[in-house]
């Protein structure tokens, strides 16, 4: 059995609300209600819905605008809407067909075709946001590979494609390993090379030790010290 | 007169109280808000009928009709539709007749509703 989906009813008529919210309620779904299309489009851009159950004579905003403005957006257009209308003339229902409506229920409606239709959005719905979280996902891998590629690894959203039980899970954990053991390579090299600049830093000093204490002023230099120590000694015996 | 259906259809209401799972408490308080919206749906038809002004009554007209055919209430849905129909045609002759018809019919649902509401 699925969880219950979040429908806004949207109508004038508190007689329509009032039916809708109990018919949706009784299916286990979550009910939030407008009153015209101005508050539908507010409360859409509040929080999520997966369906949207739109009267369209209303005052203020129709609903035939409100379905087009919510066909217009980008982050609303996949919200299945089922218009639930008393206007019964064919030019309207073809109008909200052609704007985008999933379906056009005339009132008073009937119970058992509500549920089939909203039973039936929510399922092409939820199926939208799986596609949706795949595609996000896949990015998140896709963009995890260019940042490797570009000397830098975070695998903080990769790892939460990992835990995934399909293919792009088992992808993610494949790319999470292979990342990790180029970052050990890496670290690896680092090291390497810094205890490589170390000894250079060593022989480096040593030759120029050498160059200095081989030349003729510091050999000479050393034969005086020795003079001026035997001169110390003789004169401290 | 005789020959006419009931002003309410009690199977409809049947099937509102099914369709609530049985809640009678929530098909009173549907009843009450429709006994109280009627009148305001009325009046705002009368005005528009008496001003000549089609726009004017196409909503309340579709509003009654629309709560009235939730209700079973066939008649005075039929008689809204008429009125509806007619104004968005941009008609307004014999309006006034019509919304006088559809006030009439109004208060024989009333009178249906609160006896069902009394005879339960």
């Amino acid at each position: 059995m699925n969880e219950g989906g979040r429908v806004l009813v949207v109508d004038d008529e508190r007689m329509n609300r009032m039916l809708l919210r109990r018919a949706v309620e009784l299916e286990g779904h979550v009910v939030r209600e407008a009153e015209d299309g101005r508050q539908a489009l507010d409360r859409l851009g509040a929080e999520p819905f997966d369906v949207v159950l739109l009267d369209l004579v209303m005052p203020e905003m129709d609903g035939y605008t409100t379905l087009e403005a919510i066909k217009k957006d980008p982050g609303l257009r996949h919200i299945p809407v089922i218009v639930i209308s008393g206007v019964e003339d064919i030019a309207s229902i073809v109008r909200c067909i052609e704007i985008g409506t999933i379906d056009y229920l005339p009132k008073p409606f009937q119970p058992a075709i509500l549920r089939a239709r909203l039973e039936a959005s929510l399922a092409a719905k939820r199926l939208r946001d799986l596609e949706i979280e795949y595609l996000e996902q896949v990015s998140k891998v896709t963009g995890a590979a260019a940042a490797l590629e570009a000397g830098e690894v975070d695998l903080g959203p990769v790892s939460e494609v990992a835990l995934r039980t399909d293919d792009l899970g088992l992808l993610a954990r494949r790319f999470e390993s292979m990342a990790r053991e180029v970052r050990a390579r890496e670290d690896r090299l680092r090291e390497e090379v810094r205890e490589l600049r170390i000894e250079i830093d060593h022989t480096r000093q040593a030759r120029q030790v050498a160059e200095i204490t081989e030349t003729d002023f510091f050999r000479d230099l050393r034969v005086r010290a020795g003079d001026l120590r035997k001169i110390i000694r003789d004169d401290e015996a | 007169m005789s020959d006419r259906q009931p002003a309410v259809d009690l199977t409809a209401l049947d099937r509102l109280l099914d369709m609530t799972g049985g809640d009678v408490e929530f098909l009173d308080e549907l009843v009450e808000t429709y006994l109280a919206d009627g009148p305001v749906q009325l009046g705002a038809m009368r005005e528009a009928a008496l001003n000549g002004s089609a726009g004017g009554l196409i909503r309340p007209s579709h509003s009654l009709k629309s709560n009235s055919a939730n209700l079973g209430a066939a008649h005075l849905a039929d008689l809204c539709r008429v009125l509806e129909a007619t104004a968005r045609d941009g008609v307004v002759d014999g309006a006034i007749e019509r919304v006088a018809a559809a006030e009439a019919e109004f208060e024989e649902v009333r009178a249906a509703l609160l006896a069902v509401r009394a005879n339960r």
